[in-house]
């Protein structure tokens, strides 16, 4: 049987979601089989959902109780909203209000500290099981020198991430990936330009942006990163390896792409999986 | 000292503030300095301890504890009467680990296996009190709350016991609390079935 293809939201389901999120990925990939991932991949998470972790664990030195980071989450403030940050605050509210009806009561200063200790612990088994747990590859040509994250010494936890370096090619193979797969990358731009408009949305629009801008840039020139980023699925797909069936949540755009490149798509039912409408955060 | 229109609980605080001997009162003050020192950063601080009575009538008074002077004490001299955080959170560890193996040598189908699993999770759940001892105690201290969390209401399982057990030895035993100490916690007690990530169930109401 096939190995199974990572996407990102497949790998946070893996390795940064609870039990039963981790348990409806695995169904969907194909029984004992080792399931393959790329540095890619990796990348995505580590300047999107790993990030916002991060960026979440660093914000609560900002407050001295939990009560006011939670406030603070959900005063409008933009920081908070990227991969619905403070849905992990009312979690947490509820989750320390289970277990002072047992233990009594902490007070908000260390409802803060353990809050915190438990994504200090996520953030470091997280990267470690992302850098461990799958056989990686790197068709694309990603960096693979990302360092773990890491506590200063003011106990923040940083993450050195080479985002500046995107697009440049002394540090970024992705030219020469597009050259060698020019017709497919043609293709995708083509298929999911003539999809229908109720099935292109803005992320589908800008992937196709993303494309033609790869497609159009000279082999040695240095492109804008943000386009790379914007066309994430799509090189995903083109990344995947034959043979492999890409796993991932969301159906919604990569069934398209899934379709156009004639691979072979398993998705994962859980509670954040898209389907023909929204995309959820992960 | 007018002390015969004071009420009785007043006369009785101040006569333990008095009192040469060890009291609960003494103990409350001197981890209340404790707590004050853990929680602050790398930089020595001072304490002043005393209590002030504050009464309409007669006015302001200030005490302090016998055996401590009223007065500024170091960090260290606190610290040392107190008795370090981290020594008292590994005896914790100790006892909580003798009795999760006790619990765990128990036939699960007898009652008493219910019973030593309901003091060892209510034990465990007192560990908060160690909570921001230091970052790895603060993690262990979660994971183990987080265990707790996942088994309130439900039965125990066998092997949930055992990989409880097993992760108290790793902490018993360890000669550094270090973080790769907490991440061996968190795989063995995900080998009992514990999910470190229990509280990502809750997101999904918040979504």
């Amino acid at each position: 049987m096939a190995e199974a293809f990572l996407d990102s939201s497949v790998l946070i389901g893996l390795v940064f979601r609870n039990a039963g999120e981790k348990a409806a990925c695995r169904a969907a990939l194909p029984a004992n089989e080792s399931a393959v991932c790329s540095r890619y991949v990796v990348f995505e998470v580590a300047r999107g959902f790993l990030r916002s972790l991060i960026a979440l664990h660093n914000y609560s030195f900002e407050f001295d109780s939990f009560a006011d980071l939670h406030q603070a989450a959900h005063s409008g403030q933009k920081r908070f909203q990227p991969y619905a940050m403070h849905t992990w605050l009312g979690a947490f509210d509820d989750y320390f209000g289970v277990l002072e009806k047992e233990d009594g009561v902490s007070s908000e200063a260390l409802k803060l500290e353990e809050f915190r200790a438990k994504l200090r612990g996520w953030i470091r088994r997280g990267w470690r099981q992302m850098e461990n747990d799958f056989s990686l590859i790197n068709d694309i040509g990603c960096r693979e020198d990302l360092p773990p994250p890491t506590a200063r010494g003011d106990q923040r936890i940083d993450q050195w991430l080479p985002d500046r370096e995107c697009g440049q090619p002394a540090a970024c193979r992705l030219q020469a990936f597009i050259q060698t797969r020019k017709t497919q990358v043609e293709a995708v731009a083509a298929g999911l330009e003539s999809l229908p408009d109720s099935q292109k949305d803005n992320e589908t629009k800008g992937r196709i942006d993303g494309l033609r801008h790869l497609l159009t840039t000279a082999l040695g020139t240095p492109f804008d990163g943000k386009k790379c980023y914007r066309c994430g699925d799509a090189l995903i797909c083109l990344e995947a390896p034959a043979g492999h069936i890409i796993a991932t949540k969301n159906r919604k755009h990569f069934e398209p792409l899934a379709t156009i490149l004639g691979k072979s798509l398993t998705v994962a039912e859980t509670a954040r999986t898209t389907q023909a409408g929204r995309t959820r955060a992960a | 000292m007018e002390s015969q229109t004071l009420s009785a609980s007043s006369r009785q605080i101040e006569a333990l503030l008095d009192s040469a001997e060890k009291n609960p009162l003494d103990d409350f003050l001197r981890q209340e300095s404790s707590h004050q020192i853990e929680s602050r950063g790398a930089i020595p601080s001072s304490y002043d301890i005393f209590a002030v009575r504050r009464n309409n009538h007669l006015g302001d008074e200030i005490f302090g504890p016998k055996r401590l002077l009223i007065g500024t004490y170091s960090e260290e001299a606190l610290y040392g009467a107190a008795g370090s955080p981290s020594k008292r959170f590994r005896l914790a560890i100790q006892d909580l680990k003798i009795h999760a193996e006790r619990a765990a040598s128990v036939n699960p189908d007898e009652v008493e296996y219910g019973h030593q699993a309901a003091l060892v999770w209510a034990e465990a759940g007192r560990l908060k009190e160690f909570l921001g001892t230091s970052p790895v105690v603060s993690e262990i201290v979660a994971e183990f709350r987080t265990a707790r969390f996942q088994f309130l209401g439900k039965d125990t399982p066998p092997m949930t016991m055992q990989a409880l057990s097993s992760a108290l030895r790793l902490v018993a035993e360890a000669k550094r609390l270090d973080a790769p100490l907490v991440d061996r916690v968190v795989e063995t007690l995900e080998v009992g079935g514990v999910d470190s990530l229990a509280p990502d169930v809750l997101r999904d109401f918040h979504g």
